[in-house]
């Protein structure tokens, strides 16, 4: 790769309120760190919102430039990153929709019938956390994790696919559990 | 497939109070759904501060179509510098720039593998500059070299939000190379006050 990191190696568990500040003073590998991070939720978050994956492509990447541009703002007094992190999202998939003129896919204020709009709010910043919370995961806690409950496998499946006993796979999945209570902390 | 948690996880040993808490944890993961996958080209962190949307979406023989677009076509095989996904031309260098007074303007910068006639194809993309009121005044994109400009690489100005723009230069490229962006208004001297710098 041409393009030179003249930045220091980030410790593997860094705080993100210590990669927003990083980001903030130019260390861009701090910014990627950021980005593998938060890349997923990001997007995620824009495509319920938008509706659309071209336009949540857009946002996920309007999002990233306003990290990078607002990072030295934030301060870590004021609150933790991930919250800072969501808010930025959240303006930049709103800008998104109003640039096209169209509301948003899943817009706060509309009514629904399923759930209010604090509902739906407080739902999109848990799916953000839990999503976030996954990808902190060890690759092999977050591959049972998304094979038991996204791929409509029974555990029994699952351990066949991965060529493990059940009983690892019930292990690992207690294991991941556990790492996510421990990072939802909080939340649950 | 059942969705009862003992099903799942391995329960042996787990007190009341943990297995509630992994329990509650089990619900969300149900309710929550899986997390989205990113799409190709989104999946590595961004080399530059910008993305060029238009590159990574157009589909190949649309490039090639787009005759005003033929510099835009040596890029598309490359999102990140040295790649050479799909064939086709690699993005050799990609840099960032910013606002060098503390404003808003962001710009990317990706350059291309050498033409044989021994030109480097250079894509810039600017946000946030402000449009020049006088149609006299203009912007530079200038290679910089110990403190002072090395070489033009063109002139321009900029229209709305973020404005996309395409060089071909001459000069020698590699990992030290810095580019600045100068801003000339009408009767000031070359190269201008410089308003952004690379990051």
């Amino acid at each position: 790769m041409a393009f030179a990191l003249e930045t220091p190696r980030i410790a593997s568990v860094c705080s993100d309120a210590e990669l927003i500040q990083r980001t903030g003073a130019g260390d861009r590998t701090a910014f990627e760190k950021l980005y593998k991070r938060y890349a997923r939720p990001v997007f995620g978050l824009a495509l319920r919102r938008l509706g659309d994956r071209g336009r949540a492509e857009d946002a996920l990447q309007e999002t990233f430039v306003s990290i990078w541009r607002s990072a030295r703002t934030y301060s870590p007094e004021r609150g933790p990153g991930a919250p800072w992190l969501y808010g930025v999202a959240r303006n930049a998939i709103v800008d998104r929709s109003r640039a096209r003129h169209e509301p948003a896919a899943e817009a706060p204020d509309e009514p629904s019938l399923d759930a209010g709009p604090d509902e739906r709010a407080e739902g999109a910043w848990l799916q953000w956390r839990i999503h976030r919370a996954l990808e902190a995961l060890p690759e092999r806690e977050r591959e049972v994790i998304a094979l038991a409950y996204w791929s409509d496998l029974s555990q029994s499946e699952v351990a066949a696919r991965l060529g493990i006993p059940l009983g690892t796979v019930k292990t690992r999945t207690r294991a991941a559990l556990a790492h996510l209570a421990e990072a939802l902390e909080g939340e649950i | 497939m059942s969705r009862a948690f003992e099903d799942w996880v391995d329960v042996e040993g787990l007190s009341p109070e943990e297995r509630g808490r992994l329990e509650r944890v089990h619900e969300l993961l149900l309710a929550a759904g899986p997390p989205a996958e990113l799409p190709a080209g989104l999946e590595r962190p961004p080399a530059q501060v910008i993305a060029f949307p238009g590159w990574r979406r157009r589909p190949w023989a649309a490039v090639l179509a787009a005759a005003a677009l033929l510099v835009a076509a040596s890029f598309t095989a490359g999102y990140v510098a040295g790649d050479r996904e799909g064939g086709g031309t690699a993005v050799v260098r990609t840099a960032a720039l910013e606002d060098s007074r503390g404003g808003r303007a962001l710009a990317s910068l990706r350059v291309g593998e050498r033409y044989a006639s021994g030109n480097w194809p250079i894509e810039l993309t600017v946000r946030g500059l402000p449009p020049l009121t006088d149609v006299r005044a203009y912007y530079l994109l200038l290679v910089w070299r110990d403190g002072k400009p090395a070489g033009v690489c063109g002139a321009f100005r900029v229209q709305g939000s973020e404005t996309n723009l395409h060089f071909d230069v001459p000069y020698a490229i590699d990992d030290s190379t810095r580019w600045v962006v100068t801003r000339v208004d009408p009767g000031e001297r070359y190269p201008g006050d410089v308003v952004m710098k690379t990051v």
